[in-house]
């Protein structure tokens, strides 16, 4: 017999089968990471992934669920292949399901190449930092939380809170400033419901941008399971378009924490030390496989900007899910049920977000000379404007200061007029910087300390 | 040691021939192999088809346990194992500097030209180029007596460097011949020694194994300051060349509330705050309103809270839990507006004239609560502060004249879903535990250390951290220039690279190629720092790796040996005498980053019993924009009196002095802070006002420094010392005039010098010393026309 042979053989020992994974006896020549097509009673196929490879044994997770599956005429065929996704330019416009088959009732797509979804990990040498504007036109980020081509820039929600049409406003108002360049959208959905899968659509429909956009849906009826492999095919995607097509590409991957979800099942299936909540120990790294797919590369064209999405468990932004999130990405836009409940929208609070590649995104040439010092300048104030707010608690407002009450005005101000913006107004830099001075106008001109003098003289609304 | 670690070596040479093993399990990085009797605990192995990198991390009769530097997807078992005979080794020699090496010391830039921008697994690239010839300059005669550590010639390694090729450790005896002058490779053999066990052989190559320490003669005590040009770290909490300095790092901030949030006690244990909850609810009174329920308990709980940064004992009143967190927003007459939990407690004055507390959930419409009235509580300012702050209820009655009774107009109740836990501390709301607030720019603070600290060497390891950032690292090197030296900083570095993403046991193994590498120079006689991103990454991988093995998990599911590993590596850190009698130092600065913020999880614990610098890192201070972030209350470095002979020798014998003057103030901020929150600041004597008007130079115009202005980015020791002369001056100048009632304090706060002194920092390197003592010189005159002299 041949080796050929020996991997279509059909082997028909499953010994176990427990929560998403089963066992099969009697194998050889398995490899880790393969796939495998699992033939139910039924004669439905299903796909599995082999997640440890003995000599004559295979524990393999099953992506579609084990429902179905027995010990006795279930029958395994390992393909010789790790898990793979045909790349072409054709992806475009095109919806694919959780193994990366396409759903939308158009033809298969011919592959120009089948691509490890795994990938390779970027050789930090030839990465190229990130520099490069990108205009969301929602003033909060575009101000303070500036967002560049090739950053991973997470969206902390919790439930309630009107993430979607902020993800949806980004991918619909994001350009970086004086180019024409190709762009695209790739769109993961791991869980989330059909109800938020269709505003997505809907959105993309409206705005034309569907065309220009590859859809990977898992939704919350379909297996958890496949949730592992979501990502990586719509990263494969993204990768194949940024770096060998050339273009700028965006991709949401939404929502993170059903992610989490479903590695957390497979670890306990398999019988893992926990690490923290129950999480696998190995959540960190898994993460940044994922996350650190995003960036530049020196030479190439295009680019990947990943904005994931994730709802932080009752609001804890100390969650493992959020936590580790923020230790991977660049930075994180954190949401406030407090903004929110104050009819605040989008409800981002600068205090707790942070874009750390903010810094290299801006200045002359990239949006203007002013940008870094009234970013800061806007931070110190509404920080103050908060902590006075606490000792009005306190004190009463009558105890404060001009100078303190200045400050209070302030924060009302920039929450009611600079946060607050409407779903589909698109602000351009240059408006948001004005509108910052125009607001920090409200407090008196000498505590304009974070900016330089020569930016007063020049921009200080007359 | 040094005979020791000579004997590893030995032991472990190449067994019979090519002995292979067979891999029979394979489970994500870790594998497993049998037919290898005879291997050693890490040895490095060769695994599969592909001949991926592996360490031997498991033994159990003929079969051992791997963990594998790279990805295994599509490794099939019965692949071979071939053993090298060797423990996990980093090359040392000339072409380190410069050079941007993976965990295991493979060159990243040659791995680029062999498989592209994407790192392929299985790429075989030498660390150091054997092509390259370097110019060799003997320093000693043939016939000469050598010893281990005994410099043979030096080679201008770049510009700044010059590398010294020393006698291997284990090697002594008479020089039988030495290369003459001129370019040779790393494998050409440059001397040959006469030893008692025959003739040696010695190439500009060595090769040590990763996990021991390099041999010195002993460790002295630390005594120069590693310079920083960070005003908050050189000036206020120093670091001493060959010190150990911890910072934590990352992310993490808001209040955590959560069930699990652990909560320090009085008595110094640890508890989770449901813990404490289901041991303390029997203990007290329990009240109940809709979802939520505390206990008001009969004996009040030591716990350690912080109040303003500093940590003290307090006692827990109340322990508080609920599902829905609903805020009651009072208003009252006087337009007064408080949001407060149900149980939050408030003063209230009965129709009796007896003040009672009563929760703000039970507080109707009629009731009058009791204000603070402004300016009122003179009297009581001068008292301890610690005193000043606990009105209690006594206090309240003896004060009635200071409070203001306030009816309330109207009371709005909000509603939030919330699982909450919280013990009720008075006054200051808060206990130790949970998340300290922490970081977010702990970064930006290494690449200052690394940018501007006067080590000869740096070696930077990257370990886990992220792509975006190695590379704003690795392109921000070699553009920037060595204050120094005029060349480009590159010429001094070694950077370590391993991304998140890239293999995790590589990531175990990175700080321990660094380390190997930073002692390597610093046998040479070079100060050398070394800073690992971060070590908690470090210790994850550990976890991670344990995890596979499926050991024993200690805390927090870290493997029991964390914290010996970690002292372990911290303990390569030294100023040492050196074999070759010279001297060195590697200075080890590590960034810890506890998940959720939680400075009570292993990682962050361990190390802070280990270093002797922790710079505390401060999420307020962060959303202020107060940067470098550095909480000036909670941080400490033990090496103060170390490095105050260099200051005195350097800068001035006063620094001690001074810099303490300096801390007494701060801290007097911190206390009247809290007096602020509660009377506001108008109630305060001017002397306190004017401390905190001269704290606030300080933490504003000094403590801040701007990592992105050209300026203000490096400030040399001596600028430090002058400008915090010239603002204390200004201060205890001030103070005196102050006491004497010479002038007022709104005068003070006027003067023109303020604004001087808030630009001081931006003052050009040039002219500072000439610009500052115009400064003085004005300030002295701005006083003396103040009292009219």
């Amino acid at each position: 017999m041949t080796k050929e042979d020996i991997k279509r053989a059909e082997y028909r020992n499953v010994v176990e089968v427990s929560g998403p994974l089963m066992v099969v006896e009697g194998v050889s020549d398995v490899a880790f990471n393969e796939i495998a097509r699992i033939k139910l009673p039924s004669g439905e196929e299903r796909l599995g992934q082999v997640l440890e490879a003995e000599s004559n044994r295979a524990v393999l997770q099953v992506f579609a669920g084990t429902r179905g599956l027995d010990t006795d005429l279930t029958s395994v065929q390992f393909t010789g292949e790790v898990m793979k996704f045909g790349v072409s330019r054709e992806l475009l416009g095109r919806t694919f399901n959780g193994i990366g088959e396409p759903i939308d009732g158009s033809p298969d797509i011919i592959p120009e190449e089948e691509r490890n979804i795994n990938g390779d990990p970027i050789n930090p040498t030839a990465r190229e930092f990130p520099r490069e504007f990108i205009q969301t036109g929602i003033s909060t980020i575009d101000g303070m939380l500036t967002l560049v081509r090739g950053q991973k820039l997470p969206i902390f929600s919790a439930s309630g809170l009107p993430h979607n049409s902020v993800a949806a406003q980004i991918a619909r108002q994001a350009k970086v400033l004086g180019e024409e360049e190709e762009f695209a959208v790739v769109f993961c959905a791991m869980g989330i419901t059909s109800e938020e899968a269709n505003y997505f659509m809907r959105d993309f429909e409206r705005t034309g941008a569907l065309e220009r956009a590859v859809l990977f849906m898992n939704l919350a009826n379909d297996p958890a399971i496949e949730r592992i492999i979501i990502p990586r095919m719509a990263l494969t995607a993204s990768e194949y378009l940024a770096f060998d097509q050339g273009m700028q590409v965006l991709t949401i991957l939404t929502n993170m924490t059903n992610y989490c979800e479903a590695l957390r099942e497979i670890a306990a299936a398999r019988e893992e030390v926990p690490g923290r909540r129950g999480y696998p120990g190995y959540l960190y790294t898994d993460l940044a496989s994922i996350y650190e797919r995003a960036g530049r590369i020196t030479g190439r064209e295009g680019s990947i900007t990943m904005i994931p999405l994730l709802t932080m468990p009752d609001d804890d932004i100390t969650h493992p899910i959020p936590d580790l999130t923020g230790y991977i990405t660049e930075g994180q836009l954190v949401f406030s049920r407090e903004l929110h409940r104050k009819g605040i929208r989008p409800p981002l609070t600068p205090g707790a977000s942070l874009s750390r590649l903010m810094q290299h995104g801006i200045g002359p040439d990239r949006t203007r000379e002013d940008h870094m010092d009234v970013s800061n300048q806007l931070y110190a104030a509404y920080a103050e404007g908060n902590r006075l707010r606490d000792l009005v608690a306190v004190v009463g407002e009558e105890a404060l200061t001009d100078r303190d009450q200045s400050y209070l005005k302030f924060s009302e101000a920039f929450e009611d007029r600079f946060i607050n913006q409407g779903e589909d107004e698109d602000r351009s830099i240059e408006d948001t910087l004005d509108l910052a001075w125009e607001l920090l106008t409200i407090i008196p001109q000498r505590e304009l300390k974070r900016i330089e003098e020569k930016w007063i003289e020049k921009y200080y609304p007359a | 040691m040094v005979e020791e670690v000579e004997d590893s070596i030995k032991r472990i040479k190449p067994a019979d021939e090519k002995q292979e093993g067979r891999i029979i399990r394979i489970a994500g990085p870790v594998i497993k192999a049998d037919k290898l009797r005879g291997a050693e605990m890490y040895e490095v192995v060769e695994v599969g088809n592909e001949r991926l990198i592996g360490e031997i991390i498991g033994l159990e009769k003929d079969v051992a346990t791997i963990q594998v530097y790279e990805e295994t997807g599509g490794i099939v078992p019965g692949e071979p194992v071939c053993r090298t005979g060797e423990p996990l080794s980093v090359e040392l020699g000339p072409g380190l500097i410069q050079n941007i090496y993976d965990g295991i010391q493979r060159p990243l830039e040659l791995i680029m030209e062999e498989t592209g921008d994407f790192i392929k697994r299985g790429v075989d690239v030498p660390p150091l180029s054997e092509k390259k010839k370097w110019e060799f300059e003997p320093v000693v005669e043939k016939g000469a007596e050598v010893k281990e550590g005994d410099i043979l010639g030096t080679v201008q390694e770049t510009k700044v460097v010059e590398h010294r090729i020393m006698v291997p450790p284990g090697i002594s005896g008479t020089i039988d011949e030495i290369a003459s002058k001129g370019e040779y490779t790393i494998e050409d053999t440059i001397a040959k020694i006469n030893t008692e066990d025959g003739k040696k052989e010695v190439s500009m190559r060595q090769r040590w194994p990763v996990r021991v320490m390099r041999p010195i003669i002993k460790k002295d005590a630390p005594r120069d300051l590693m310079v920083t040009g960070q005003r908050v770290l050189d000036t206020f909490f120093p670091l001493a060349k060959g010190g150990t300095a911890a910072i934590p790092g990352g992310f993490g901030t808001g209040k955590c509330v959560a069930g699990e949030t652990p909560v320090l006690l009085g008595d110094g244990t640890k508890k989770t705050i449901e813990d404490i909850y289901e041991e303390y609810q029997g203990d007290g009174t329990l009240h109940r309103n809709g979802h939520e329920e505390w206990v008001e308990l009969n004996n009040p709980l030591d716990v350690l809270s912080m109040a303003d940064g500093r940590i003290i004992k307090k006692k827990a009143t109340c322990l508080y839990k609920g599902k829905t967190d609903g805020t009651v927003v009072i208003h009252t007459k006087s337009g007064r507006e408080v949001e407060l939990t149900c149980v939050h407690k408030l003063f209230v004055l009965t129709p009796d004239m007896e003040i009672i507390e009563k929760p703000a959930g039970e507080i109707q419409e009629g009731d009058t609560l009791l204000a603070p009235r402004k300016e009122s509580l003179q009297d009581a300012i001068n008292k301890k502060t610690g005193e000043m702050l606990q009105i209690e209820k006594k206090d309240a009655e003896d004060h009635l004249g200071h409070f203001l009774p306030d009816p309330v107009s109207s009371i709005e109740v909000k509603d939030e879903v919330k699982t909450v836990y919280d013990l009720t501390v008075p006054e200051t709301h808060n206990f130790v535990g949970g998340n300290a607030p922490m970081i977010l720019h702990n970064t930006v603070i290494q690449h200052q250390l690394a940018k501007w600290s006067d080590a000869d060497i740096v070696v930077y390891v990257g370990c886990g951290e992220r792509g975006n950032e190695m590379t704003d690292v690795l392109t921000a090197f070699p553009e920037l220039e060595d204050p120094r030296t005029g060349e480009p900083l590159m010429k001094r570095t070694i950077l370590i690279a391993n991304t998140s993403n890239m293999p995790v046991a590589a990531r175990e193994a990175s700080v321990y190629s660094g380390i190997t590498i930073a002692e390597y120079y610093r046998d040479m006689g070079y100060n050398v720092a070394l800073m690992a991103d971060s070590t908690s990454r470090w210790a994850e991988a550990l976890r991670e790796i344990s995890g596979r093995l499926e050991e024993m998990p200690g805390e927090e599911g870290y493997p029991a040996y964390l914290a010996s590993s970690l002292a372990a590596f911290y303990e390569r850190a030294g100023t040492c005498q050196l074999l070759g009698e010279r001297e060195g130092s590697v200075s080890v600065i590590g960034a810890v980053s506890p998940s959720g913020g939680d400075f009570s999880e292993p990682v962050t614990q361990n190390t802070l019993r280990i270093v002797r610098v922790f710079w505390a890192l401060d999420t307020e201070l962060k959303n202020k924009r107060h940067f470098p972030s550095i909480n000036w209350l909670r941080s400490y470095s033990l090496y103060l009196d170390d490095v105050a002979g260099w200051w005195g020798e350097n800068v001035n014998e006063r620094w001690h002095e001074l810099r303490r003057e300096t801390m007494r103030l701060l801290e007097k901020e911190s206390g009247l802070e809290e007096i602020v929150q509660l009377v506001g600041p108008d109630a305060l004597p001017p002397g306190d006002k004017f401390a905190l008007q001269a704290a606030r130079i300080i933490r504003e115009d000094f403590l801040q420094q701007n990592a992105f202005h050209d300026v203000d980015t490096y400030c040399e020791p001596e600028k430090q010392y002058r400008m915090l002369e010239v603002m204390m001056a200004y201060y205890e100048k001030g103070m005196e005039l102050l006491e004497k009632d010479k002038v007022s304090f709104d005068s003070l706060e006027q003067m023109e010098v303020v604004e001087k002194l808030s630009r001081m920092s931006n003052v050009p390197q040039e002219d500072w010393e000439e610009r500052f003592a115009d400064i003085e010189m004005n300030m002295n005159k701005e006083f003396d026309s103040l009292t009219g002299e």
